[in-house]
């Protein structure tokens, strides 16, 4: 019985990957603990990042001041890495990796030598929406709008919107805490430079936040149709389209008499 | 007794024969005569649900600490104007859906202005003697524009901090008055102590009263000279044909006001517009993005967007600041055309006559010609004001988005215009009803009569 378990664990995990990149792919669930962080980084990361981590022309080195549990965690559970290509853009989809094998992964990631701060423990319940609410204002919402719908950096880059309800509040402290994105000015960044800069923001103002971007993406709409809540872009369009459109539509027929063909 | 009191009204007023003329007038009937009809309806409708809301509104910038409905504000220091938005929003019943479709009603009415104006410009309704009313309507646009920018202002929220900060550098843009001007309205240094409350009486009083006065004179105008009519059978440069006031035009018209008043409700209550407990309160430390105007001052937005940052200097002084030549010289220029294009059109053609019968559009091609190319100019604009959701719904730089605008800025007019043009002549020569009806090759076939 085991056996047979094991052998569909193995298939399962092969045709998983299949889809994604290359097609010699270790049985990796099944490896110990020690053995599958080093096997699996060697697989998946090290053509971009170096296999200790220093770095290559594909992508940028992981042993940094900013590296560390957190980006790590970040990067992977976002599924923002493993990267496909080099010049992919790095974004959100789900995981690539299982949360064991991203654990293991991170470990072997932290004996490079980054300095930077491990996965952070957050309760957005014992944050203060109110305070929340001011410091996202005050430091968040010049990228992800106001309202959470994200906008445009200057670069190619844009902020994405915090409305998505896959951003898990762990999520949210770690990108606080490391800034993602690419910060190096080279082919290193792949899709082009741009990130969001590291805040040092105290536990409970973490907590605050990380409430007031739950609260944002989960209700907060309170007159109708959001319509994206990207402001007056799409209120204009609304406005034209079905407001005096359909009052148009009605002054049509109001405005024709019966049999008036003109 | 109720007849002898009519009566005895009629002996002193002469009042029966008064409304026996005001109620058999005649107005021609064409579905595009009613969208002067919209705007003024919307009008209508900002009256009466502004008027609802200044009954919950406080105009005061003194700071308090809001402790309300809405959660995530609790505790916030808040000017007493947005926590009375934020009252009106969450407490005062029926306030949102009020608050909501006085902007939309807001955003409406001067599209209506708009789609009204293009009517007019199409059919040559401005020619003599009716190019004094379209210059009359051109105010009202004005005062339409600059009303709805100053209710934008008033919630006294991030957004409209921000627009308040763009008008503020653009008075500074001025030559030689801008610093003046720019104290004279705001009271001081940006961002400025009472500012709101200027605004307030600006808003609810001065140019609602304005434009109260002027669209009567607009109306008045409208009915001394008679409506101009479309060319058909019967019709005459000396007569109308059309229905009477009553009872026909009346209950059009007054089913034309709830419908119109139906749509702006419906919108209020199930369209969510400008958000302001998102944005919070105004701070001038913070930004939020995207940041857009409303539509009618989009076009505006995106000359500031687009224009090259040139100033004008000497002696190591800014005489000229960049703002000044997309948002102080283009809007000036676009207005002087607009109120002069009557005379410029009649100065060209030489065509002074009065003129009581409408031209179609084609039957003009230049003008029409002309009128899309510069819609399509100002249409430009108004997406180059949103150049930053472009680029990220392109994912694409902000500066290519830019570029790429600044060039199609003079290529879509050229074309749009060239491309109208070319379909008005086909549609001419083939003599089509309509341009659904005409040929395609009967573009081209008029082209090659003319070689
Ligand atoms: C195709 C090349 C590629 C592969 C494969 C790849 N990465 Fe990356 N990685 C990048 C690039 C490029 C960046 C820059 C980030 C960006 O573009 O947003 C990056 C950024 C990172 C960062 C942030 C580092 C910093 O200091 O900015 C971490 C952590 C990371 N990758 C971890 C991994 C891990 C772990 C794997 C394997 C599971 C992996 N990457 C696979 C290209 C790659
Ligand atoms: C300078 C602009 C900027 C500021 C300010 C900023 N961010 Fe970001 N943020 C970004 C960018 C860019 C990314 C995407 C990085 C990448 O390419 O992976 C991002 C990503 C994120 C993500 C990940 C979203 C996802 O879909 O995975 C979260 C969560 C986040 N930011 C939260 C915040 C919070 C909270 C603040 C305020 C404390 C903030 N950001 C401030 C630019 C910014």
């Amino acid at each position: 019985m085991r056996k047979w378990l094991l052998l569909l664990g193995i298939l399962l995990a092969g045709c998983s990957y299949g889809t994604t990149s290359a097609p010699h792919r270790p049985p990796s669930d099944v490896m110990g603990p020690e053995t599958r962080g080093p096997v699996l980084y060697a697989r998946d990361c090290a053509w971009c990042h170096g296999s200790n981590g220093e770095g290559t022309a594909r992508g940028p080195n992981l042993n940094g001041d900013l590296d560390g549990g957190a980006y790590t965690h970040f990067m992977l559970s976002t599924g923002r890495m493993p990267l496909s290509s080099p010049t992919a853009r790095a974004q959100r989809r789900t995981a690539v990796l299982t949360p064991t094998q991203i654990d293991a992964v991170i470990e072997h990631v932290k004996t490079f030598g980054g300095t930077g701060p491990d996965i952070p423990k957050v309760e957005p319940t014992t944050g203060h929406l109110g305070t929340g609410s001011e410091l996202y204002l005050s430091n968040c919402a010049a990228c992800h709008s106001a309202t959470g719908t994200g906008g445009a950096l200057t670069s190619r880059r844009a902020a994405p919107h915090l409305t998505n309800p896959d951003i898990t509040p762990v999520q949210m402290a770690e990108a606080m805490l490391v800034g993602p994105g690419c910060r190096n000015n080279d082919s290193t960044c792949g899709f082009g430079s741009g990130a969001m800069p590291n805040f040092d923001f105290s536990e409970t103002e973490v907590n605050s936040i990380t409430a007031y971007v739950s609260y944002l993406q989960h209700g907060g709409d309170h007159g109708g149709f959001a319509i994206g809540r990207i402001g007056p872009v799409a209120e204009g369009a609304v406005g034209w389209i079905i407001g005096l459109g359909s009052i148009l539509l009605i002054g049509r027929w109001v405005g024709t008499r019966m049999g008036d063909n003109e | 007794m109720i007849k002898r009191l009519l009566v005895a009204l009629d002996n002193r007023l002469n009042a029966a024969s008064f409304t026996r003329r005001t109620l058999t007038k005649v107005f021609p009937d064409h579905w595009s005569f009613m969208l002067g009809e919209i705007a003024l309806y919307a009008f209508l409708m900002l009256v009466l649900t502004g008027v609802f809301l200044t009954f919950f509104f406080d105009a005061s910038q003194a700071t308090t600490t809001y402790n309300g409905t809405y959660q995530p504000l609790n505790g916030v220091e808040v000017s007493q104007a947005f926590r009375s938005v934020l009252d009106i929003s969450f407490d005062v019943r029926a306030g949102l859906v009020m608050r909501q479709a006085h902007h939309w009603a807001a955003l409406i009415f001067v599209a209506a202005i708009i789609v009204h104006l293009c009517r007019i410009f199409f059919t040559g309704a401005f020619r003599k003697p009716r190019d004094i009313n379209w210059v009359v309507g051109v105010t009202l646009l004005l005062l339409a524009i600059f009303n709805g920018f100053t209710g934008y202002s008033l919630p006294d929220d991030l957004l409209s901090g921000i627009g308040l900060r763009v008008l503020y550098s653009i008075a500074l843009s001025i030559p030689l008055v801008g610093t003046w001007l720019a104290y004279l309205v705001f009271g001081g240094e940006f961002p400025a102590e009472g500012i709101i409350s200027r605004l307030y009486s600006i808003h609810i009083m001065i140019i609602p009263l304005t434009i109260g006065a002027i669209l009567t004179i607009h109306l008045a105008l409208v009915w001394h000279q008679k409506h101009a009519q479309f060319k058909g059978p019967g019709r005459t440069e000396s007569n109308v044909v059309g229905s009477r006031l009553w009872p026909t035009y009346a209950v059009k018209s007054v089913g034309l006001f709830f419908m119109v008043a139906a749509v702006i409700m419906a919108l209020g209550g199930l369209f969510q517009i400008n958000p302001v407990w998102f944005f919070g309160p105004f701070d001038p430390a913070q930004v939020t993005s995207p940041a857009q105007p409303d539509w009618y001052m989009g076009w505006m937005e995106g000359a500031l967007r687009l224009f090259p940052p040139w100033e004008i200097g000497a002696f190591d002084h800014v005489i000229v600041p960049a703002p000044f030549f997309p948002a102080v010289l283009l809007p000036g220029i676009t207005f002087a055309f607009l109120y002069a294009w009557p005379f410029l059109e009649a100065w060209l053609t030489g065509d002074h006559d009065a003129h009581n019968l409408l031209d179609r559009p084609r039957d003009r091609p230049i003008r029409t010609s002309l009128g899309v190319a510069t819609l399509g100019f100002y249409i430009m604009l108004l997406v180059a004001g949103s150049n930053d959701l472009i680029a990220k719904w392109l994912l694409v730089n902000v500066g290519a988005v830019t570029n790429v605008l600044r060039v199609l800025l003079f290529v879509v007019p050229v074309f749009a215009g060239l491309l109208t043009f070319s379909l008005l002549r086909g549609l001419v020569a083939s003599g089509a009803r309509r341009l659904t009806d005409m040929p395609a090759s009967a573009v081209w076939q008029s082209w090659k009569r003319d070689n």
